[in-house]
């Protein structure tokens, strides 16, 4: 079961480097988990360019004595001849919201672990990440519509309260993403960001306007597409009946004859979920179960990384 | 090679399918969770084979037991030697039963039956035992089992033609009882006889026209024998219009009412009757000749519904002529439209009155005979005087002898010859004096005789009703005899009566009338007198009937007068009395004088229908035959009856059944054959060889691979 080299990520390049997923789903407790990836990433983080960065610029204010003069924007004032201090998102509130996806298709596995464990031990990661930069996270689970919601706090328990309900098993349903998204949307209120964990197994349509629908709310959206190394090579050999997890349907499948066509139809999807993102400004970043934490981790902080210069610019 | 459970043979199926399947297809039954199928299309079910057969040889041997043992159930058998041991078809035993009675005398029915008995006889095959025999109310049989026995082959056809050419029907009744009895006594006495032949098929083919007068009561208390078969040809008539004609015996009691020329018919109209109205008039045998009714006014019509019978009254009969006959048209079978009749003649009775009185005085005995036995249509009662011995004298003229006085000698002699002759004497005893002339008459001992003592009166007690004299009292409301009072009567001595029987006694013991037997006749003895002078039983409405019982038994009339019918045994009465001389001669209906076979007294000759007399000298008597009425009743009979009477009645099988007896009898050559040549014994043993051979060649591929592991 290999993954083509041309799908990997630079995170999952350096996944000798991190600790192997295999090896973490072991861990029972999440919460642990969470732990370990971010303190293995901060580890990682003391030779890393982008070292006293928040998470987001805010905005400018002037320069007053007494404030840093490391946050002193030079090429501003090489620029203006004033002197101006950035102020970053960690100043302000940032909410940020973990929408994991518990329908039945993120309970299939083929290494010993599900995709729906790798997106709770990724949603408890985050969820850690951001509590430890006092960032208020929240979490919503959905399967064909949004089923448990924890608005986005920071506060004593918070962390605590996510990850039980992230460890909670759920009685999920079918894969609709569209639907729940745009309840959600009708949800949120104010600014945010939005982290999508699902494996996008469902029928597309819709899913451009929930998802317009949130960016048009001034929701951040990252969309974290998490899939079994199974699912992505469909490398099975014998002739098997495959039982369908969410509608339980029969279907005798020779992988040798219907791999070629499930291939095709399987990057045409991608293809159109990423085609989606990229239209409305999200990110998107497939996963399969057997890349490190950490690497998505990083992919996530450079996603921040590169709306934070979106922003930046556009404030120039 | 045959079969005979050739579905067994199916259990080899039972090796072959799993082979078959383990070797063609193989349906896949491992089944995998996968999270969605939106991308994935069916295949469809792919044939794989299994890559290869181990030990085929095995194999090859198992498949082979269990096919032997299949084909083992199977029961096989070789077809080829199916010809040599069947057994050979036995003759069949055939009574051919023909019907001559007169009811085969309608239209060409004879004809028909003649056919059918040549048809029958065609059939036989060569090696059958047939038999003929016509019936009526007698069973004749014309060709027996040995005389057909005795006869070539190709010339037994022409020797039942010729018995059937002989054979005419008769006018007698059917009694089919008798003869479906009688043949199959003789299929089983013959059978008995050869011992050889008890295996072959028995069986009656009766050929009638199966007419409901058929006489069939004497088969309920005959067992029919279930091995012999009865096969029905019935002989069907054109033409079902039949009415039949039956002259109505008067009763006993009509002879003395009614007018004698009277005469009542009973029209039966057959079932399948297609018309009711038909006419009756007379013709005169006289008239013979031209056969025709005296004259149209004579003639009546008749309805009668078809299947019932109506009794009429006949139009009046021709008085001067003795013998006429009734003829009936309008039908369409003429052989029962005639009936015969002889006109009854008043019968001549002579009662010798031995008595001192002439019937002038109402106060003596005679006075009260004379209107008692008074004339009736059918006697003419005359009472001689007490000197006209030479009527006594002569047997049969004298039909009884009363005596009321003292007889003389002369008159005991005469008295004594009379008894000897089988007369009847009715002797009231007038006195104790008479006694002994009572004594000389029964030639016996002394009867002495008292005068009872009786202060008032004595009445009868201890009447025997059952004796023919007072069977006619026997009803309660006859029997009271206690307003009869006697004044006077006798009291004698009975132990002098030897044999004598005491009809009735008085009321004091004494014995009132007593039967005696004396010679061939019998003496009655009363020992009072009917007159008022010695008591009331004239005056009383006993007395009538008492005398005229007295008389009727000692002139011998029957209680019935005689309807003769063709067949029967008629008596001749011309002997009676002693009148005539010579041989009696029975005279035909033909009018030509026959000498017929006659017995002296009673002849069973009468084979036709019509007037026939006895003659003997100048003395005639003239008696109508007539055909029996049950012949007129020509609706079929329906052959359930004959079912219900438990014969066992051959079926004419259909082609289905033919087919299924086909089928049956080849099964059963089959099972035979099977039995004998026990074919699957051989074939449980090659399956156990071949099962021990496996057993052997398993273990040697077993420690062959044991040393290889």
């Amino acid at each position: 079961m290999t993954q083509p080299a041309a799908n990997l990520t630079p995170a999952a390049r350096r996944s000798d480097e991190i600790l192997d997923p295999g090896s973490l789903m072991r861990i029972k407790a999440l919460e642990l988990r969470a732990k370990i990836v971010v303190q293995g990433f901060m580890h990682g983080l003391h030779r890393s360019p982008y070292h006293g960065f928040s998470v987001e610029f805010s905005e400018y204010r002037q320069y007053s004595p007494g404030d840093d003069p490391r946050y002193l924007d030079w090429k501003l004032y090489a620029r203006s001849d004033r002197h101006y201090i950035k102020r970053f998102e960690d100043e302000t509130n940032l909410r940020c919201h973990l929408a994991v996806d518990s329908s039945r298709s993120m309970s299939y596995g083929s290494l010993g672990y599900t995709k729906a464990d790798y997106a709770a031990t990724l949603a408890g990661t985050l969820a850690y990440f951001l509590s430890l930069q006092h960032d208020a996270v929240g979490l919503v689970r959905f399967d064909e519509r949004l089923d448990d919601i924890l608005p986005p706090h920071y506060r004593p328990g918070q962390l605590r309260r996510l990850m039980l309900a992230l460890e909670r098993p759920s009685a999920g349903r079918g894969t609709d993403v569209a639907e729940p998204l745009r309840q959600f949307a009708e949800y949120v209120s104010r600014r945010g960001i939005v982290v999508i964990l699902s494996d996008c197994l469902a029928e597309l349509d819709g899913l451009e306007t929930a998802l317009g629908t949130l960016r048009s709310r001034g929701q951040d959206v990252i969309l974290f597409q998490i899939l079994d190394p199974a699912e992505t090579s469909f490398d099975f050999e014998e002739s098997l009946l495959f039982e369908d997890l969410e509608t339980g349907r029969d279907l005798y499948v020779d992988p040798q004859q219907v791999r070629p066509g499930y291939l095709e139809k399987l990057e045409a999807h991608n293809q159109s979920v990423r085609a989606t993102c990229d239209k409305l400004g999200i990110e998107y970043f497939p996963l399969t179960t057997n890349q490190p934490l950490d690497g998505a981790l990083h992919d996530f902080l450079q996603a921040r990384m590169r709306r934070g210069r979106r922003v930046t610019r556009r404030g120039v | 090679m045959s079969f005979l459970a050739p579905l067994y043979a199916a259990g080899i199926l039972a090796v072959s399918l799993p082979i078959l399947f383990h070797l063609v297809r193989r349906i896949p039954r491992e089944r995998v969770a996968f999270s969605s199928l939106i991308f994935l299309s069916p295949s469809p079910l792919r044939v794989t084979r299994r890559s290869r057969l181990e030990n085929l040889w095995l194999l090859f041997l198992r498949g082979l037991a269990i096919c032997m043992l299949a084909l083992a159930f199977a029961r096989p058998f070789f077809r080829n030697t199916s010809h040599a041991p069947v057994a050979q078809h036995a003759g069949e035993r055939v009574v051919l039963l023909v019907d001559s009675s007169a009811s085969m005398r309608r239209d060409r029915l004879w004809d028909q039956a003649v056919q059918q008995v040549l048809t029958e006889v065609d059939q036989c095959d060569a090696n059958d035992q047939v038999a003929l025999v016509a019936f009526d109310s007698h069973i004749r049989p014309l060709i027996t089992f040995s005389e057909w026995d005795n006869t070539a082959n190709g010339s037994r056809r022409q020797m039942i033609r010729s018995a059937l050419d002989d054979l005419k029907p008769s006018w007698r009744a059917t009694h089919l009882d008798a003869a479906l009895t009688a043949a199959s006594d003789l299929l089983s006495r013959d059978a008995g006889a050869e011992s050889d032949s008890t295996a072959a098929a028995k069986r009656i083919v009766l050929i009638s026209d199966l007419q409901q007068g058929s006489r069939l009561t004497g088969l309920r208390a005959h067992r029919w024998p279930t091995e012999i078969e009865v096969s029905i040809a019935t002989i069907t008539p054109t033409a079902t219009t039949n009415a039949g004609l039956q002259i109505v015996a008067p009763g006993l009691e009509d002879r003395h009412t009614r007018d004698a020329g009277t005469v009542r018919v009973r029209i039966d109209n057959a079932a399948d009757s297609q018309r009711d109205r038909f006419q009756i008039g007379w013709v005169e045998t006289a008239a013979e000749s031209d056969k025709k009714p005296t004259s149209d006014n004579a003639r009546i019509d008749v309805y009668v519904p078809a299947g019932q019978s109506r009794i009429v009254q006949a139009p009046p009969r021709p008085a001067e002529v003795e013998a006429a006959y009734l003829k009936l048209t309008g039908d369409d079978q003429e052989f029962d439209n005639v009936a015969y009749h002889v006109a009854a003649k008043p019968a001549e009775m002579k009662i010798w009155y031995l008595g001192d009185d002439t019937g002038e005085d109402p106060q003596k005995p005679r006075y009260f005979l004379e209107r008692a036995l008074a004339d009736t249509p059918a006697r003419h009662v005359e009472i001689i005087a007490p000197d006209e011995t030479e009527f006594v004298a002569a047997p049969g003229d004298i039909a009884m002898a009363v005596v009321t006085a003292q007889p003389t000698a002369e008159q005991i002699a005469t008295l004594q010859q009379f008894l000897s002759n089988g007369g009847t004497i009715l002797y009231s005893l007038p006195s104790v004096a008479a006694s002994e002339e009572l004594s000389q008459l029964i030639g016996g001992q002394s009867i002495t005789a008292t005068e009872a003592d009786t202060d008032t009166y004595a009445m009868l007690e201890d009447i025997q009703f059952d004796h023919p004299l007072f069977t006619s009292f026997s009803e309660s409301r006859f029997s009271d005899f206690t307003k009869i009072r006697f004044w006077k009567h006798r009291r004698i001595d009975e132990a002098a009566l030897p044999g004598a029987e005491i009809l009735a006694r008085f009321d004091d013991g004494a014995a009132a009338l007593v039967d005696v037997p004396a010679g061939k006749g019998r003496l009655l003895l009363f020992t009072s007198g009917w007159h008022p002078e010695e008591s009331q039983l004239a005056l009383s409405s006993k007395f009538a009937p008492l005398l005229n019982a007295i008389l009727e038994r000692s002139a011998g009339i029957s209680a019935e007068l005689p309807a003769y019918y063709v067949g029967d045994a008629v008596v001749c009465t011309l002997d009676e009395g002693g009148g005539g001389e010579g041989e009696i001669v029975l005279a035909a209906p033909d009018a030509v004088q026959t000498q017929l076979a006659f017995n002296g007294r009673s002849t069973d000759a009468t084979d036709t229908p019509g007037i026939y007399r006895f003659q003997r000298g100048d003395r005639s008597q003239a008696f109508a035959v007539n055909l029996p009425p049950q012949e007129s009743k020509t609706a079929a009979l329906p052959v359930e009856q004959l079912e219900q009477l438990g014969l066992v009645l051959q079926r004419t099988p259909t082609a289905a059944e033919l087919a299924q007896q086909e089928q049956q009898q080849r099964q059963l050559k089959n099972r035979e054959l099977e039995s004998r040549q026990k074919l699957w014994h051989w074939l449980v043993l090659a399956a156990l060889v071949v099962l021990i051979l496996e057993t052997w060649w398993a273990g040697r591929t077993a420690r062959a691979a044991a040393p290889a592991a």
